[in-house]
C-alpha cells in the first residue's frame, strides 16, 4: 500500500512537475515560475496524500516503501514513457486526484489508534522551514545543472530518479545512526543542521562540473569523456555529484519523520521552497561589469537559513557546531558558479552579458557583424537550427499577403528586424517569459528596436493587446531542440493571423499539432514546421499534420549522445508527415518528396566540428537522386522548390560537381531555369572547366546581381587560362 | 528565403570557388605551402584512382602515447607516373572505429573527399613510423595531398584544385596534371639515382 501510494506520487510529481508549454507564449521558453509552483503543488499533494494516510506512516511503519514507490513511478514516467511533453493538466492532475481520493476510502476501514503521540503543529515548524531551505537549495542546484544538459526532459527525468535512488539510500544506511534513540523532533534537528553542508558540497560540485577541466577530472574518474554529455551514465554522474549530499539528507530525513504530520509539515515546507527557488536569484543577483547573476548567492543564502532552522529546532551545542561548519563551506564554495555555457565549445566566446532572472539566466553573446546571439538557460533564443536564413524563410512564409502590426513571441535581433522591415511591417512588439531580461540585451549596432518600433511586453499585457486585436499577426519563433506542447485552438481576433513556429530538430513527431501544419524550408538542411491558430490562414505548403508517435521513450533518448538526435527526430516528423500526405487526395503528390526528404535526414552523421555546415552535411547519392526524382513534379510548390534549390547549392559547396551537373541540369529544365538553379549550375559548369556553358547560362541571368558578376570574373579567368 | 540572405549564401560559396580556380589567396593553408614541383620532390609517388576500402587503426598504448588513431585509404588506380596499374594504400592521422571513438583531425581531408568510390589524386610518402609505430605511406601534408576528380560531360576527368599555396592550386584535366607532373618526377629520379639513392 505504502509503495504503491508512493509509485502513484512519483508518477504524478514527474507528469506535474515536468512540463514544457503551458500557453502559446511559453511555447518558446516555460515560464519558470509558473513550472515551479506546479511541482510545488504536486511535492505538497503527495505530502499530504502521504501524511494522511490512516494506516500510513504511524511510527512503526518505515518510509522506506514510500520512498522506493517514489522513485519507480518518477523512473517510470520519467524514462519508461515517451518524454513527456503535456503541461500540468494531463495526466499528474488525474494521478493527484486519485490519489487525494484514496484516504476517504480507508476511511471505511474500523477506527485506527496510531502507535505514538502525534506532535504538535507548532513543534513541526522548524522542521518545515529546514525542508523549505533544503528544497529550495536543491530545485537550484538542479537548475545549474540542467542547464548544461538537453531540454527535452529525458535527462531531468534521470537526474531525479538519480536523487531519490540516492534518497532511498539514506533512508536504509544513515537514517538509522542518526540519533536512534532520540525523538522524533530531535532526529530531525539533526538532519537539519547538515543541510547546510549539503547546499556547499552540492555547489562546489556544480562549480566544478560546470568549468571544462573540472568536468573533465570528474568524467575521467569513471572513464568518461565531455562529448557523453546528455548520456544516462553523464547524467547520473553528474546528479549524484551534485544532488548527492541533498539527497541523502533527504532521504535521512523522510525516514526519521515517522508521522504524517511531520510529512505534511516536510511536504508544505518543501513545496515553498521549489515555489520561491526561481526568484532567489534574481532577488540575489549581484555583480559588476557585464555579469550579474545570483544563484551561488542564493545557495549560500539558503545554506545559512537552513543552518539557522536547524538551530531553531532547539539549542545543542552539537547540532550548532554541525550547522555552522556547514554554513561556513556554503560560504568557502560560493565564488565558485563562472558562467561557462557548455563542457566543450570549439571556440569559446566572452559573453557580452551574463544576468539572472526569474526566468532562468540570460547570455549575450556578441557576433559578427554586431549581432547578438541570445540564450535563455543556455537554450538559443536566436538563429534556431539553421540560423537567419531559416528565421526568413519562417517570416516570409508568415507574413505572406501582409502584415503591418506583428508580434513576435521569441527574441528580436537585427536579422529578424531585417527581416520583418523586408516585409513591410511597421510595428513589433516583443513578448516571452523572459520578457523582463530583455531590456538587459546590449544594443547592437544598429540596435534592432531602432529599425523596427515596437515595445517589450509582458505576457499579460501582450494577452490583453491580442484580445483587443491589436495585431495582424502573432508569430512565435522556433527555438533550436525545443518541443513544447502547443494550443491546437486559440480564440484569435478575425482578421488575425497566428502562427507557431517548431524547430524538427526537437521531438516533435509525440506533439499534437491540429489537422495540418505548414512548412518552411530554407535549403535542405534546415525547415520548420509551423502550426497555423488564427482566424485568418497563413498561406503557404500546408501538408496533413498526422497523429503523434509515441517515440522516442526517455530512457531510449539516454543511451545514444544527443548530438544523433535531432536528425532523426526531422526523420520521424517528415515520415510522420509522408504518411499523413498518402492519406490525403490532395496532398498525396507531396508524400514521395517527404518520405524522400525524410531518408536524407536519417542518413545524418556526427561529423567533424572543422568542418562547414554544408560539408557536414550528408548527402546520400541514392537519397539525394531520390529526392529529386519525387521533387521534379513539384516545381511550383515553394517547400520542395527551396528544398532541392537548396540541395543543389550544397552540391556547390561539397563540390560534388558530377552529381550537380547530372541530377539537376534535368530539373532546371523541367522548372523553367530558375535564377538561383542556373547559378548553382554555372558555377559546377566553372568547376568543369566548362566556359561555354556557363556563358550560356550567365548569359540568361540578370548582369547586375552581384553573383552573377562573381561567376563572371571567374568565367573570365578562366578564359584566360588560369 | 529573401534575396538577401540567398545572396549573401551562394555569394560566400561563389567566391570561394572563385579562388579556387583563380588561386586567390582566399584560403589559408593550415599545412605546408607548396608547390607541384615541391610535393613532388618531397614525396615517394602519385596514384589516381578510386577509393575502394577505407578503415581506420586504432593504437591503444604506444610510445608516442595512448589512444592514437589512422585511417587509411585504399585507392585503386594508376601510377600518375607511369601508367602502371596500381593499388596504393595512403593514410593519415585521425578517424573513428566506431560510432564514439576516434578523434577528428584539423587537417584530415573531409568526410566529402574520404568517401567510397570517389576518384582522387594522391601524393605520398612512405613512412616508417607516423606515429606510435605505425608504419604506412602517409598522405603527404594531410589533407593538402589529396585531391578530387570527376568525369565532364565528355568523359574527360577534372582535377579540383585546393587553391594557393597547395600542390594543385587550381582546377586542371588530368592530361593537363599528368604532362605537369610526369617530368618533374623524371627530374626527382635522376637526381635520386646521381646521389646513389634508390629508385622510388
Amino acid at each position: 500500500m505504502l509503495f504503491l501510494a508512493g509509485f502513484l506520487c512519483g508518477a504524478a510529481l514527474w507528469a506535474l512537475g515536468w512540463s514544457s508549454g503551458g500557453h502559446l507564449f511559453e511555447v518558446p521558453a516555460d515560464d519558470s515560475a509558473r513550472a515551479h509552483a506546479q511541482a510545488a503543488a504536486a511535492l505538497l499533494g503527495s505530502a499530504l496524500v502521504l501524511g494522511i494516510l490512516p494506516r500510513g506512516l504511524d511510527g512503526r511503519r518505515s518510509s522506506v516503501p514510500v520512498l522506493l514507490g517514489l522513485t519507480f513511478g518518477l523512473a517510470a514516467a520519467g524514462l519508461g514513457a515517451p518524454m513527456a511533453v503535456a503541461s500540468g493538466s494531463g495526466p499528474g492532475a488525474w494521478l493527484l486526484g486519485a490519489l487525494l481520493l484514496t484516504p476517504l476510502a480507508l476511511r471505511t476501514a474500523p477506527p485506527y489508534q496510531p502507535a505514538v503521540e502525534r506532535p504538535r503543529a507548532a513543534a513541526l515548524l522548524p522542521a518545515a522551514l529546514s525542508a523549505l531551505t533544503l528544497s529550495a537549495g536543491t530545485a537550484l542546484l538542479a537548475r545549474g545543472l540542467h542547464r548544461a544538459l538537453p531540454a527535452d526532459g529525458a535527462d531531468a527525468a534521470m537526474t531525479w530518479t538519480v536523487f531519490l535512488v540516492l534518497a532511498c539510500l539514506g533512508a536504509l544506511v544513515l537514517a538509522p545512526v542518526v540519533a536512534p534513540e532520540r525523538p522524533e523532533r530531535e532526529r530531525l534537528g539533526w538532519c537539519a543542521a547538515a543541510f547546510p553542508a549539503a547546499l556547499a558540497l552540492g555547489l562546489r560540485a556544480l562549480a566544478e562540473g560546470t568549468r571544462p577541466s573540472g568536468l573533465r577530472d570528474l568524467l575521467a574518474r569513471v572513464g568518461l569523456d565531455p562529448a557523453d554529455a546528455g548520456t544516462a551514465a553523464f547524467d547520473a554522474l553528474l546528479a549524484a555529484a551534485v544532488l548527492g549530499p541533498a539527497a541523502l539528507i533527504t532521504g535521512t530525513v523522510l525516514a526519521c519523520a515517522r508521522q504524517g504530520r511531520a510529512w505534511v509539515a516536510l511536504g508544505l515546507g518543501a513545496a515553498l521552497g521549489t515555489a520561491l527557488a526561481p526568484h532567489l536569484p534574481a532577488l540575489l543577483a549581484e555583480g559588476e561589469g557585464p555579469v550579474r547573476t545570483g544563484l551561488a548567492q542564493a545557495l549560500v543564502a539558503l545554506a545559512l537559513a537552513s543552518g539557522a532552522a536547524a538551530l531553531a529546532a532547539g539549542p545543542r551545542p552539537g547540532r550548532g557546531m554541525l550547522a555552522g561548519a556547514g554554513a561556513a563551506l556554503a560560504l568557502w564554495a560560493s565564488p565558485g558558479l563562472l558562467p561557462i555555457p557548455r563542457a566543450w565549445v570549439r571556440f569559446p566566446v566572452d559573453p557580452a552579458r551574463v544576468v539572472e532572472g526569474t526566468a532562468g539566466q540570460l547570455w549575450v553573446e556578441p557576433a559578427a557583424e554586431g549581432a547578438a546571439r541570445v540564450r535563455l538557460d543556455h537554450r538559443a533564443l536566436t538563429g534556431a537550427g539553421g540560423g537567419e536564413e531559416l528565421d526568413a524563410a519562417v517570416l516570409t512564409s508568415s507574413l505572406e499577403g501582409g502584415a503591418k502590426r506583428v508580434l513576435l513571441v521569441g527574441q528580436l535581433d537585427l536579422a529578424r528586424a531585417a527581416a520583418l522591415v523586408d516585409q513591410g511591417v511597421e510595428l513589433c512588439d516583443r513578448t516571452g517569459t523572459w520578457s523582463a531580461l530583455m531590456d538587459d540585451i546590449p544594443a547592437a549596432s544598429p540596435d534592432p528596436a531602432a529599425l523596427l518600433p515596437g515595445e517589450v511586453l509582458g505576457t499579460s499585457e501582450a494577452w490583453r493587446r491580442f484580445d483587443e486585436g491589436a495585431y495582424d499577426l502573432v508569430v512565435v519563433m522556433p527555438v533550436r531542440d525545443r518541443a513544447a506542447r502547443v494550443p491546437t485552438r486559440l480564440a484569435a481576433q478575425e482578421g488575425c493571423r497566428v502562427v507557431v513556429w517548431l524547430d524538427p530538430g526537437a521531438p516533435l513527431a509525440r506533439l499534437e499539432l491540429g489537422e495540418e501544419v505548414l512548412l518552411a524550408a530554407a535549403g535542405v538542411r534546415q525547415f520548420a514546421i509551423g502550426v497555423d491558430l488564427g482566424a485568418r490562414a497563413v498561406p503557404g505548403t500546408r501538408v496533413p499534420a498526422g497523429t503523434p508517435s509515441p517515440r522516442p521513450l526517455g530512457l531510449e533518448r539516454l543511451l545514444e549522445r544527443p548530438e544523433r538526435w535531432p536528425s532523426r527526430h526531422r526523420a520521424a516528423m517528415l515520415e510522420r508527415l509522408a504518411v499523413a500526405c498518402e492519406e490525403e487526395p490532395e496532398s498525396a503528390s507531396l508524400a514521395p518528396f517527404l518520405e524522400a526528404l525524410a531518408r536524407v535526414h536519417a542518413t545524418q552523421r556526427p561529423s567533424s566540428p572543422f568542418e562547414s555546415p554544408a560539408e557536414a552535411f550528408e548527402l546520400d547519392d541514392a537519397a539525394l537522386a531520390e529526392l529529386v526524382a519525387a521533387g521534379t513534379p513539384l516545381g511550383s510548390e515553394p517547400f520542395a522548390r527551396e528544398t532541392l534549390i537548396g540541395a543543389a547549392e550544397v552540391l556547390v559547396q561539397k563540390r560534388r560537381v558530377a552529381q550537380l551537373l547530372g541530377l539537376f541540369e534535368p530539373l532546371s529544365e523541367a522548372w523553367g531555369r530558375p535564377a538561383r538553379l542556373e547559378l548553382a549550375l554555372a558555377a559546377g559548369d566553372l568547376e568543369a572547366l566548362d566556359g561555354e556553358r556557363a556563358e550560356e547560362r550567365l548569359d540568361r541571368l540578370d548582369p547586375a546581381d552581384p553573383r552573377v558578376q562573381v561567376l563572371l570574373e571567374a568565367l573570365e579567368h578562366l578564359e584566360d587560362g588560369h | 528565403m529573401t534575396p538577401r540572405s540567398s545572396t549573401r549564401t551562394l555569394r560566400i560559396a561563389l567566391v570561394a570557388l572563385l579562388a579556387l580556380l583563380v588561386g586567390l589567396p582566399t584560403v589559408h593553408a593550415q599545412i605546408l605551402r607548396l608547390t607541384l614541383g615541391q610535393m613532388v620532390e618531397r614525396t615517394d609517388g602519385a596514384v589516381i584512382g578510386t577509393i575502394i576500402e577505407r578503415r581506420v587503426t586504432h593504437l591503444e598504448e604506444t610510445k608516442d602515447g595512448p589512444d592514437l588513431f589512422f585511417t587509411t585509404l585504399v585507392v585503386e588506380g594508376e601510377d600518375l607516373a607511369t601508367g602502371a596499374q596500381t593499388k596504393v594504400e595512403v593514410s593519415f592521422p585521425g578517424g573513428f572505429v566506431d560510432d564514439e571513438t576516434g578523434v577528428w583531425n584539423s587537417e584530415a581531408p573531409s568526410a566529402e573527399d574520404q568517401r567510397l568510390g570517389n576518384r582522387i589524386v594522391a601524393f605520398w610518402k612512405e613512412t616508417a613510423d607516423m606515429g606510435g609505430g605505425f608504419a604506412s605511406n602517409a598522405l603527404y601534408a594531410s589533407h593538402g595531398g589529396l585531391f578530387r576528380a570527376f568525369e565532364d560531360r565528355w568523359g574527360r576527368e577534372v582535377v579540383l584544385g585546393r587553391g594557393e599555396g597547395y600542390a594543385i592550386d587550381h582546377n586542371r584535366r588530368l592530361s593537363t596534371l599528368r604532362t605537369e607532373y610526369r617530368p618533374l618526377r623524371e627530374e626527382v629520379e635522376r637526381k635520386r639515382k646521381e646521389a646513389g639513392e634508390a629508385p622510388r
